[in-house]
């Protein structure tokens, strides 16, 4: 059954192709069939991977020159969520006007291309994935190509072909000194290195690289525009911000692991990961774009994977992975909500859609289960993984900072909040949707609410490892929770809604050459704090 | 005795390594986008430089032929075949940037960053 890894790229890109030059056959449903199989597939290796890794070698070389496409605990998870996501963005835009040939190309090779990815064990061919990754979603952004578009498109562009050029570059260093491209043999070799401080060069420019892509605190200024772009369908915002930017968390992790040995980044995650949240829900909460207050919660979100993957106990760990899959549920729900949302009213500010319960009622609880996720409720994906991200910390340091970071989230959600409960006089039309679009919010909302309720048993599924919070346990945190947003609400009305603070916060937008200098930056701090001071 | 030690120093590692700084220079000095395009390519020159030059030795020779034993210093042929492909990256990277900032002009009618960016505007 290895075999079938050749399926997981080759098969979308391929029909892809297919549909993009024989136009006629029905290739809406052929795109949801594929996207079925793929689903399947990965479900299959979430399942084998319990017990044995997949690995299929790409040539008969052996491995240090050959290739080889490897599925393990992590890398199957990821593929689930990738999968899943997919399917149900093809399941919800079956009737767009958007789905033609160029776009199913496009969406389909994207798909292909992010398996790939996190299936392939070498580091030059992560670097060709990802450029070639970059170019097709840079096209997608640009898509409907209107007036903001292009600017988008090109800033997104320039600044991950520059990221990904000093990830080459540190490429170039560590095969100076293994020879050798893949992570196997560059692992063995780093715990047999004498000098730990021989690799500090090539790591400060892999971190550059990979933590442009996650989007860690003073490389994210692309990824509003890029995510948050008016010109791109809803659904390539959600890809977007559900999976793509997992891509970058991904590589994180696996150079965490690789060089765990000589460089212990614990401590470094965590500091990044809680400034990098905080600076992402103080954005977030200035904004009155719709789409921009979600790219930019996005940030934050990333700073909390960050906490869990950096943090001391194994349960951290997992919550962070946990985290991601329940972050990229949750905020793809949010994304097509908003593109729902803003085609319904006409406008992306979010002050002027008002009077969504009595529009529909379904819809406002798809809103409120993806409000209670993202905000960390009992009985909600995000609140089980969050629950993980800060078990164990018994500091008031980390007590406090997990609550203020809990606090700006709630913050910036209550926008969302006003959508539902605030009238509106003028007698509106209620909203329709299709069958098929439903069909999608379904599962999207449902798997949020079955991630929280049934953690238990789902960890256990995907993760491989026992995490322990019954809906009992998880009734408790209520009170507590219902208190957070008590304050999160009376802090809003009283204090930050009348601020002139805000408004001050979402002018500050970084230029191109800024985003550079910062890049640059990022890159000598790393250097001289692994040099002189770990 | 000065000159043998710059001699040294100037091979094609340290070289590629002040190129890429030039080209970050440049991206982050230059507001002109025609000049951004420059700079990566100036980039992408330096990382083919470095790969290509990681492994030199003075007395290596191609890995062609069918004694390979007889050679004694052969040069690593990966970091050349990864840099054809880097390169062809690279081109179309440039390509696509170029074609992007063509029709970027003519909507905006700029070639600066700062301007194209007052001209994006905010929401509708």
């Amino acid at each position: 059954m290895t075999g079938t890894l050749y399926l997981l790229v080759m098969l979308p890109i391929a029909v892809g192709l297919f549909l993009y030059v024989f136009n006629r056959f029905l290739s809406r449903t052929v795109a949801v069939g594929i996207q079925m199989i793929l689903l399947f597939l990965s479900v299959y290796y979430v399942f084998i991977t319990q017990t044995a890794i997949l690995e299929l070698p790409l040539l008969n070389v052996p491995l240090p020159y050959g290739m080889l496409l490897e599925v393990d605990d992590l890398s199957a998870v990821m593929l689930f969520l990738n999968n899943l996501l997919f399917l149900t963005f093809t399941i919800f835009s079956y009737h767009k006007n958007y789905m033609n040939r160029l776009f199913l190309f496009l969406f389909l090779s994207l798909q292909g291309l992010i398996n790939a990815l996190f299936i392939s064990t070498d580091f030059f061919n992560v670097y060709i994935l990802i450029e070639v990754a970059t170019i097709t979603v840079s096209v997608l952004i640009m898509f409907k190509k209107d007036r903001q578009s292009m600017y988008d498109g090109m800033l997104y562009l320039t600044v991950n072909m520059i990221g990904m050029a000093f990830f080459l570059f540190g490429v170039g260093l560590l095969y100076k000194s293994f020879g050798v491209l893949d992570f196997k043999h560059i692992t063995s070799g780093i715990q047999n290195l004498s000098n730990p401080k021989a690799l500090n060069l090539a790591f400060s420019f892999l971190l550059t690289g990979i933590g442009l892509k996650a989007a860690i605190l003073p490389l994210f200024s692309w990824l509003p525009k890029a995510h948050g772009t008016a010109s791109a369908p809803s659904i390539v915002s959600a890809v977007l911000s559900g999976i793509f930017v997992k891509v970058g968390v991904y590589m994180l992790i696996r150079l965490q692991v690789m060089f765990a040995p000589i460089i212990d980044m614990q401590a470094v995650l965590l500091v990044l990961g809680f400034t990098t949240a905080i600076a992402g829900f103080i954005f977030a909460i200035s904004q009155e774009d719709i789409k921009l207050i979600l790219a930019y919660h996005t940030i934050s979100q990333i700073g909390l994977i960050l906490i869990g993957l950096g943090g001391t106990a194994s349960l951290n760990y997992q919550g962070g992975v946990y985290h991601i899959l329940s972050h990229g549920i949750f905020k793809s729900l949010f994304f097509i909500l908003a593109g729902v949302l803003s085609e319904r009213f006409k406008t992306r500010k979010i002050t002027k859609m008002k009077g969504l319960w009595q529009i529909s009622k379904p819809l406002s609880c798809i809103l409120l289960i993806a409000v209670f996720s993202i905000t960390g409720a009992p009985f909600f994906s995000g609140g089980y993984s969050k629950y993980f991200i800060s078990y164990g910390y018994a500091s008031i340091f980390f007590k406090a900072m997990f609550i203020l970071v809990n606090l700006g989230t709630m913050i910036s959600f209550i926008k969302f909040l006003h959508i539902i409960f605030t009238k509106t006089d003028v007698q509106t039309s209620k909203l329709s949707l299709r069958k098929n679009e439903w069909f999608a919010l379904g599962i999207l909302a449902s798997a949020c609410i079955m991630l929280g309720l049934g953690g238990n048993i789902l960890s256990v599924w995907l993760l491989h490892e026992p995490m322990n919070l019954s809906p009992f346990g998880q009734l408790i945190k209520l009170p507590s929770y219902v208190f957070n947003y008590a304050l999160a609400f009376t802090l809003y009305t009283f204090w930050l809604k009348k601020s002139s603070l805000l408004h001050r916060i979402r002018r500050v937008e970084l230029t191109f050459n800024s985003i550079n200098i910062a890049i640059v930056t990022f890159f000598f701090i790393t250097f001289t704090f692994l040099n002189y001071v770990l | 005795m000065l000159i043998d030690q710059i001699k040294t120093i100037i091979n094609g590692e340290n070289v590629s390594i002040a190129l890429f700084f030039i080209g970050m220079y440049g991206l982050c000095a230059r507001r002109n986008i025609l000049k951004t395009i420059i700079s990566m390519s100036i980039l992408q020159a330096s990382l083919v430089l470095y790969f290509l030059s990681l492994s030199f030795h003075p007395l290596n020779v191609p890995p062609i032929g069918a004694d390979l034993n007889a050679y004694a210093y052969v040069a690593d042929p990966v970091p050349q075949a990864l840099m054809i492909t880097a390169v062809v990256v690279g081109i179309s990277v440039t390509a696509v940037s170029l074609t992007m900032f063509v029709s970027m002009f003519h909507k905006y009618g700029t070639t600066n960053w700062n301007k194209v960016k007052k001209k994006r505007g905010e929401i509708e």
